[in-house]
């Protein structure tokens, strides 16, 4: 606890006397951003994660991971078309380590005046806010809606990506793709991504933007306690489960082939703004399947302060692997098989729909708090344990009693400097 | 007894008195009009830039990121002053936004590669930066011009 408090007044304190970005010489800047977060799930049966990609989760209890991060960026501008960039942030991981990642390092080519050309480690332009998801000060809310953005956490790739904008004389067309491959560490495993790319199209027009994408990859999960759990149920026999023997087919781990489409749409006008974003997820794994997701925010500057409403919702449509119970199944091992059917093999039912009110305070340039309130509504919540949620099953012997409903409060401080 | 005593205690203002209290409004209202007279903002280049003219709309777009070049070219080194009067008009009336907004707009600039944020620097160094560059843009108070800068804007 004191390891922690003394990071986060450490966090809290590092950006006060660095106001603005370090510049080492005309070529090179220092830059970077944070966030100081505490969040409390207030439920005294299921837990809820603010970062799907971590361990840890709130059960009526007061975190101050979560959100919290420490990011910092050197830019590299010699002059002329080329440039660098290095990233490096400090969020906890799914192992509990605060240890600094390469969030990007890309070598940055201005092909032409409209054409952008980026080698390296670089931002995957997935979603609305996949530019800045990272970036919760440039956010209105604390965080991407999770609803939604749980539907993919990639953040960053490994390969090429290429920007061309061109202006008429109504808006602004910007054209991105990208071809890379990455990975995501889950509390679970590994996911691999590979054959990664996107494009994504998008208007700018006065006060809307307007944006619609396609993502396609190869997913390879490597996960030992749910391949040895598929590596079980495969071995019942016939008479126990007619059908078990060819479950590995079903989940889909070693290889799943996976296509997102996203649409959103942006009205920013005076001080009313309106944020909005649909998005598909359809693959065969048992890691993540067929999901459709949306979320809708609206938010009023007043001054210094912006209220703001959102709802969001992620309905998944895995097929149930229907396994079924041979002649000589025991009841619990029919119980067990039904279970198996009912949460897509333990995989869970994370389909909920959320709305929260938050009020965003920009305390001075560079600093904005946010206070936030999300009521999580579970839509199967005798299934148990998603990404998000954490509760015991029901299904398995005796109730767990967690009603499906969730508030959760989060207080952030985000930085930039 | 006097028909009206109210009248003794409050006697009507004496000419002088008049006269002194609205010079005293006009100095008043000269002063605090002063410091917006002379905190009026311009957007200007170097002496030696090509540029002579733009709009409202290309300022606002060069500042944001949505503009990478100036119209006749060349990749744009982008000041603003580091407070005062002159700093909030341009905010609120070049960007049309409160500082706070475009803050996260630059910061979204910065951490996705696609451009920088404004230098922020005084009134004097503003001005020795852009002379010397032809390619820098950025804000002064119009009573701060000399020939050594041209205005391109006067918002």
């Amino acid at each position: 606890m004191k390891t922690r408090l003394a990071l986060v007044t450490g966090v809290l304190l590092l950006p006060l006397p660095a106001c603005a970005g370090i510049e080492l010489g005309d070529s090179i800047s220092i830059d970077g951003f944070g966030t100081v977060g505490m969040y409390r799930a207030q439920d005294g049966v299921a837990g809820y994660r603010a970062d799907p990609t971590q361990d840890v989760y709130s059960r009526n209890s007061t975190r101050f991971d979560g959100d919290s991060q420490l990011s910092l960026q050197a830019t590299l501008k010699p002059g002329g078309p080329l440039s660098g960039v290095v990233q490096l942030l400090s969020k906890r991981d799914v192992e509990g380590s605060l240890r600094p990642r390469v969030e990007w390092a890309y070598l940055s080519w201005d092909v032409q005046r409209d054409l952008n050309l980026k080698f390296g480690r670089t931002v995957a332009p997935i979603f609305l806010m996949s530019d800045y998801r990272n970036l919760n000060y440039a956010q209105t809310m604390v965080r991407p809606p999770s609803d939604a953005y749980v539907v993919n956490p990639i953040t960053h790739q490994d390969g090429v990506s290429a920007a061309w904008k061109r202006r008429f004389s109504r808006g602004a067309l910007l054209l991105e793709g990208f071809y890379g491959k990455t990975s995501v560490q889950f509390a679970q495993g590994t996911v691999d991504f590979s054959g990664l790319w996107g494009v994504a199209a998008k208007w700018t027009q006065g006060p809307f933007v307007l944006r619609a994408g396609q993502v396609q990859a190869r997913l390879a999960v490597q996960a030992p306690a749910i391949s040895a759990g598929v590596a079980a149920i495969a071995s019942l026999p016939a008479s126990y489960c007619s059908n078990c023997a060819g479950v590995g087919e079903i989940t889909q781990l070693e290889r799943s082939d996976v296509t997102i489409w996203t649409v959103g749409a942006v009205y920013e006008r005076d001080d009313w703004l309106v944020h909005a974003e649909w998005m598909r997820h359809s693959g065969g794994s048992i890691a993540i399947g067929q999901v459709e997701s949306a979320w809708l925010m609206g938010g009023y500057r007043m001054g210094a302060f912006t209220p703001y409403v959102s709802v969001s919702q992620y309905m998944t449509g895995t097929p149930n692997p229907a396994l079924r119970a041979g002649p000589a199944a025991p009841p619990a091992v029919r119980a067990q098989l039904d279970y198996l059917n009912v949460s897509n093999l333990a995989a869970g039912n994370a389909d909920r729909k959320s709305a929260s009110l938050g009020l965003r305070w920009d305390v001075r340039e560079k600093m904005a708090l946010k206070f936030q309130f999300d009521h999580v509504r579970a839509r199967a919540p005798q299934i148990g344990t998603n990404a998000t949620m954490v509760v015991p099953t029901s299904l398995l012997g005796k109730a767990s009693g967690f009603d499906g409903s969730i508030e959760v409060f989060t207080l952030n401080l985000d930085f930039a400097f | 007894m006097p028909a009206s005593p109210s009248r003794r205690i409050a006697p009507r203002p004496s000419r002088g008195a008049l006269h002194w209290a609205l010079r005293c409004a006009a100095l008043c209202a000269l002063l605090a009009c002063a410091p917006r007279a002379g905190a009026e903002v311009v957007v200007i280049v170097s002496a030696k830039s090509a540029i002579n003219t733009l709009n409202r709309e290309q300022v606002r777009d060069i500042y944001l990121g949505e503009e990478r070049e100036f119209p006749g070219g060349g990749v744009p080194l982008l000041t603003v002053l580091n407070g005062g009067a002159a700093r909030e008009d341009f905010f609120a009336k070049v960007l049309g936004m409160s500082p706070a907004r475009a803050r996260g707009i630059w910061a979204r600039l910065i951490f996705t590669g696609k451009g920088t944020a404004p230098k922020e620097v005084g009134a004097d160094e503003i001005k020795r930066l852009i002379a010397d560059n032809p390619n820098a843009i950025g804000i002064i108070e119009r009573d701060a011009l000399d020939a050594s800068v041209k205005v391109v804007l006067r918002p």
